[in-house]
């Protein structure tokens, strides 16, 4: 509608624009129909997929209480006991922990990219930091499994036994698998995201206010501080969430190096479990119902937790856009 | 240094993991000459063996009616332990009667799940149906339960400077595995293995985070054999102590074979328990194992067969392998059997279908048996064989024997 509204007058004639309406009206109409068609059958999907997953989740659910599931502690099968808190700590623990490496890597191989490479060197730089997304995540599985454990292993082990002894959730003992290890690999594969959506974000800055910093006679670090970080804020926040997003679903690649023990470690070298790596790992031979019905709880919980990060997200980055609106 | 040879091991095993998983035809030919000897000295050496190595290769030739049924083909689902037999087993069958045996390896529980909802032909399991399972199969129909290859679960362990393999017993295993034995040099280790320096290393258990038939064979042998076992895991009772899925009080869990071979090849002190085609195929150090009857034992398709080989089975065939009688048996053995229902009609729109899937299970407990010792499973043992052809004749259409 506002396209037409937008298109410069005299360009079409009355007479040419009647005409071009005729020809597209049975083309706009086909196309409208298609898209809500399109639409209502996904978010009916969708809607459908949540309805049917509640409803056979929910003898979890009755059984021991929303809050009871989910602050349970005991995940045991053969006891059928189910609590989800094992597996949602671990979830939280590794993406936040994923977070708070990828990022700043993220942003720094961002800022190297658009403000210190000249683009000859820089294009490459960003290309083969984008290929690393392409890398299937049993891949990186494998890769921490057989080459990162053992490598940092070592590590784990002289902090555990030197600044663990005093600092807590640093202790020993070091099996190798563990959340940091997972959360380490989880940085790993959303570097390439974060850093991508960063690196688009900071090369629209706009070229006068980088010239006017310098011109008051600012630095590179200046124009980074007071005119490409502030402008991209925005672009950060949804290359972050993006990033959390594929950190709380990750599955494959953290069950292969997290250890999967459903006891909440009091350390970050103990090895743990997740939402998503429990299901992977239980669901096929869960024969006993509830035990079923209380991975597809757990999936449930999955899905509140990532369409609650998307959705502060969202909030955040309306919000980031007003301010942005109303002048910095 | 150490490092750079770690890592080296580490390539070796992702490079025989993917040889293991995409090729087992491949890997047959070199796996043919390994297992031929043990199966010799298994005559040799006992009688009852003798008589079981003999039912693979027996002078009988059976024929077969080879029904096509109604399209070619065939489904089955579940258990992943015989997976590489059925899929070879299907290749030879698929060859002889141009029937198509297409096998999901789903695990256990899923292949007694799709069996439970009718979805295949077959399940395969490798553990029998219990009776809340085969209370919930009965509306359908009553299910005959089938035993086909045999196997063992072995506990393999990372300690440097050992000649000999280490010896356990039940209680020794269980203390390892229920967190009570912590370091390698423990008294208890140390009686069971006289003359043996022990290091001090810390005890680094890994276990199977994915339910397995594995794990159900290994814990049914632990809670035979230790009521401290019994106690620790299942707080005293029995059926929480055994099965797919325990609650493991220590260690690691590692998905499949292959992860828990990674976890304990990493750890100096690591022990786990895997497969023993598994840990053979790879070299993986494992334990001998005490057996009921005191003797020592190395696991080996050979101590598989005699521990197969009881002097009675049951009518239903549900029997568990857990610390057999037999004096060569390795104690930590288990069965895995297919599972149809009795009365086709019930659950089958096409009687052609019911004649090809009995040809083909009467193929299986013949000639398909060959296969089992080239491929590291024990065959049936001859005074099995009789029960499981009865077991086979007794599937029936609506009351009438498929089976002449």
């Amino acid at each position: 509608m506002t396209a037409r509204t937008d298109r410069p007058n005299g360009s079409y004639g009355p007479q040419s624009e009647e005409l071009a309406r005729r020809r597209f009206a049975g083309g706009d109409v086909f196309f409208r129909v298609i898209a809500a068609v399109v639409t209502v059958a996904v978010l009916g999907l969708i809607a459908v997929m949540v309805a049917d997953s509640v409803q056979t989740a929910w003898p979890a659910f009755s059984q021991f209480g929303i809050v009871g599931f989910l602050l349970g502690q005991t995940w045991s099968p053969s006891f059928t006991v189910y609590g989800a808190w094992p597996f949602l700590f671990g979830t939280i623990v590794t993406s936040a922990f994923a977070i708070l490496i990828a990022v700043p890597l993220a942003v720094l191989i961002a800022l190297l990219v658009t403000e210190f490479l000249p683009p000859r060197i820089g294009q490459p730089v960003a290309i083969v930091v984008d290929l690393l997304a392409a890398i299937p995540s049993v891949i990186w599985g494998l890769w921490g499994l057989l080459v990162l454990v053992p490598l940092i292993r070592p590590l784990e082990h002289d902090i555990a036994t030197g600044p663990g002894k005093v600092i807590p959730f640093l202790g020993p003992p070091t099996p190798g698998p563990s959340y940091f290890v997972a959360g380490l690999i989880i940085a790993m594969m959303i570097i390439p995201i974060v850093a991508a959506v960063t690196r688009e974000v900071f090369a629209t800055t706009p070229r006068l206010q980088r010239e006017a910093v310098l011109a008051l006679g600012g630095t590179r670090w200046d124009v980074i501080r007071h005119v490409v970080i502030p402008i991209g804020r925005t672009g950060l926040v949804a290359g972050v969430l993006l990033g959390l997003g594929r950190a709380i679903g990750e599955t494959i690649a953290v069950t292969m190096v997290i250890g999967n023990n459903p006891m909440i470690g009091n350390s970050i070298f103990a090895p743990g479990f997740t939402l998503a790596s429990v299901i992977a790992n239980e669901f096929n031979e869960a024969t006993e119902p509830l035990h079923a019905e209380s991975l597809i709880a757990l999936g449930i919980v999955l899905l509140v937790l990532a369409i609650a990060v998307n959705g502060a997200g969202l909030v955040l980055r309306r919000r980031f856009e007003r301010s942005a609106g109303r002048g910095r | 240094m150490l490092n750079g040879t770690r890592r080296f091991g580490a390539l070796a095993i992702a490079a025989a993991l993917i040889v293991g998983a995409c090729s087992s035809a491949a890997a047959t030919p070199t796996a043919a000459p390994v297992t031929a000897a043990p199966v010799v000295t298994a005559s040799a050496a006992s009688p009852t063996a003798a008589q079981s190595a003999v039912a693979s290769t027996a002078p009988v030739t059976y024929t077969y009616r080879c029904n096509k049924g109604d399209n070619k083909s065939l489904s089955g689902a579940g258990a992943t332990f015989p997976y590489p037999l059925y899929t070879k087993w299907a290749a030879d069958y698929l060859v002889k009667c141009g029937v198509q045996v297409n096998y999901q390896s789903i695990g256990s529980g899923g292949g007694v799940k799709a069996f439970t909802a009718n979805t295949v032909d077959f399940g395969a399991s490798d553990a029998f149906l219990s009776d809340t399972e085969i209370a919930g199969v009965a509306k359908n129909a009553a299910p005959v339960e089938i035993p086909v290859a045999f196997g063992a679960v072995v506990v393999a362990y990372n300690l440097k400077g050992l000649s000999a393999p280490l010896r356990m017993t039940g209680d020794i295993i269980a203390g390892l595995f229920d967190g009570k034995i912590t370091k390698w040099n423990d008294p208890a280790i140390a009686t069971a293995n006289a003359g043996v320096t022990l290091p001090s290393t810390d005890v680094s258990i890994v276990h199977r985070s994915d339910g397995s038939g594995t794990t159900s064979i290994f814990t049914t042998y632990l809670t035979a054999v230790s009521q401290d076992w019994v106690t620790t895991i299942g707080k005293g009772d029995k059926t929480k102590s055994a099965g797919k899925t325990v609650t493991w009080p220590v260690g690691l869990g590692a998905s499949g074979n292959e992860g828990v071979t990674a976890g304990v090849n990493q750890t100096e002190g690591g022990v786990g328990y895997i497969e023993l085609q598994y840990a053979l195929a790879n070299k993986i150090p494992f334990a001998d194992v005490q057996n009921s009857t005191g003797a020592w034992i190395t696991p080996s398709l050979a101590s598989v067969v005699a521990a197969a080989s009881l002097a009675s089975y049951p009518a239903d065939l549900r029997f568990n392998l857990a610390n057999s009688p037999a004096a060569t048996g390795y104690p930590i053995s288990g069965s895995t059997w297919l599972i149809v229902y009795q009365d086709l009609s019930k659950v089958m729109k096409s009687k052609d279908r019911a004649n090809a899937l009995v040809d083909y299970l009467w193929w299986a407990i013949h000639d398909g048996q060959a296969e089992n010792a080239t491929l590291q499973y024990a065959s049936i043992p001859a005074n099995l064989l009789p029960q499981d052809e009865a077991a086979v004749k007794s599937i029936t259409w609506a009351g009438t024997p498929l089976l002449p």
